[in-house]
């Protein structure tokens, strides 16, 4: 792939990805890495596959193989990191006329806008119903209509039912537009999958990664993905940086009592004396991840204790 | 009873086991948390007044969250890591809202973890318990130790525990700990 079509992909905020005829990743761009946590560097050279887990991942093999064999597009649902997903995979001419795909996940929420679209419209004459019936309301004041009365009182009742049920569709809907400011998770199952991510890379660096959490944690409120792309990034800037800290310690917890529980993630390091840290760099997208669901981020560092980066979630029931 | 008066209780009875066997240091400290808890609890305020609770005589006063989070980080600083975290998971039970107390305390866990590994030993030591049902009632053991205890059958290996309790790793860790240090439990393998 070129260095133009590479800039022109680098700019859509769709993720994408790059397979060669030998089905491995060639390139991915930011869009990708800031959703799934990788980076460019990671992934080149291995296998589509492993960017993907359980059903994802043989669908969009089997995605491959056809468009390889066909040279025509195909397109198809795919459901990664907790997200709904529509898959194009396009075919590509490689090198030596040899066919690779290019493969761009389209988050679904045209699906959501136009059920949004659809709710705004039933709202119209939902107002025109209301205000008929008030009218309506209005001239059966008297004893002589007291039956008409007490019919158009049931249908007020009934429209008010209505309404709350379209303005509850409203709710969820505009939750999921936007990729999942309103998503949930549970913090603990996050954090085994972030560690099970990170095991290789742990093991060549020599830094160990240990994971303080429960079995399971009550549902925070937040983004799953882009705090899985947030851990990643974080613990593998520290694994990378040389020298690595002696010891990686991601955790999760439920904290505080009754009303004002939260969910607390962190990623503690401890590093050699006299070494400096790695820079918080994946500070901005926290910040973007936490204000979207009403978190809190706080950095506490102690030159002999180390550092922690920790990251409060609401409650998702809260 | 709440967890705070559970706690509060506790720590009273340790403060007075420690002042009963001369560790009037670790006596003093679980008295300080009470009254962090608590700052009228009069009685752990008579107890610290009577073991001369702060080291320039003056009367003993409820201490203030800045003060209580200094020396739980010196604690950690200087070693004391199960001293330090229990301060600080105080703290953070008073207002768990205070994210440099929680962001601490995720310090002093990550140093307390390896720690406590040690002391239990490896994941495939099967710990069994040594005294009677009955001796057991006589600990006044937090209810997360006495649930992991009811866990222990001999058979079931640190790694099993770990797997099937569903708790924190360190808690676990921690509750094997002070279970071997008390006594009641014994590890094989």
């Amino acid at each position: 792939m070129n260095r133009a079509e590479r800039s022109l992909l680098s700019f859509l905020d769709a993720p994408v990805v790059v397979g060669d005829p030998e089905g491995r990743a060639v390139y991915v761009n930011p869009a990708f890495e800031a959703r799934f946590g990788v980076t460019a560097r990671d992934v080149g050279g291995i296998p589509l596959a492993e960017l993907f887990d359980g059903g994802a991942r043989e669908a969009l093999l089997r995605a491959v193989a056809d468009v390889c064999a066909r040279g025509e597009s195909v397109r198809f649902p795919l459901r990664a990191r907790g997200a709904g997903f529509l898959a194009v995979v396009s075919p590509i001419v490689a090198d030596e006329a040899r066919v690779g795909a290019v493969i761009l996940l389209k988050e679904e929420i045209e699906g959501v806008e136009r059920l949004l679209a659809i709710q705004r419209e039933i709202a119209d004459p939902l107002d025109e119903l209301e205000a008929t019936l008030q009218s309506l309301h209005e001239q059966t004041g008297g004893r002589r209509h007291a039956r008409h009365r007490s019919d158009v009182d049931d249908a007020l009742r009934a429209l008010g039912r209505v309404r709350k049920w379209t303005e509850e569709l409203r709710t969820t809907l505009a939750g999921r537009e936007g990729g999942g400011a309103a998503g949930r998770f549970d913090a603990a199952q996050l954090l085994r999958q972030v560690a099970d991510r990170l095991a290789a890379l742990s093991r060549a660096g020599g830094a160990g990664v240990e994971l303080l959490a429960p079995a399971s944690l009550p549902h925070a409120r937040g983004d799953p993905a882009k705090l899985e792309a947030v851990l990643l990034r974080a613990a593998r800037d520290r694994l990378e940086a040389r020298p690595a800290p002696a010891r990686l310690t991601l955790a999760a917890r439920c904290a505080g009592h009754d009303g004002a529980r939260a969910i607390l993630v962190s990623l503690t390091e401890r590093f050699a004396r006299g070494v400096a840290p790695a820079p918080l760099r994946e500070a901005p997208l926290a910040a973007e991840v936490l204000a979207a669901c009403g978190g809190a981020l706080h950095v506490a560092a102690d030159p002999e204790l180390g550092r922690t980066t920790l990251l409060r979630f609401p409650l998702a029931d809260a | 009873m709440s967890g705070r008066d559970e706690e509060i209780r506790r720590l009273m009875a340790r403060g007075l086991d420690a002042y009963g066997l001369g560790q009037v240091r670790e006596a003093v400290q679980s008295w300080r948390r009470v009254l962090a808890l608590d700052p009228t609890h009069a009685e752990a305020r008579d107890y610290l007044q009577a073991a001369g609770g702060d080291a320039d005589g003056a009367p003993a006063r409820a201490p203030e969250d800045a003060d209580l989070l200094a020396d739980a980080v010196a604690l950690l600083r200087r070693g004391d890591l199960a001293e330090g975290v229990d301060l600080l998971e105080t703290l953070a039970a008073r207002d768990a809202s205070r994210l440099d107390v929680q962001a601490h305390l995720e310090l002093g866990r990550a140093a307390l973890l390896p720690v406590c590994r040690a002391r239990v030993g490896p994941g495939r030591r099967v710990p069994r318990v040594r005294i009677p049902n009955e001796q057991v009632l006589r600990y006044n053991l937090p209810a997360s130790v006495g649930f992991l205890l009811s866990l222990i059958d001999g058979r079931t290996s640190v790694d099993e525990l770990l797997a099937l309790s569903g708790m924190d790793p360190l808690d676990v860790l921690r509750g094997l700990a002070s279970l071997l240090d008390a006594g009641i439990v014994e590890a094989a393998g």
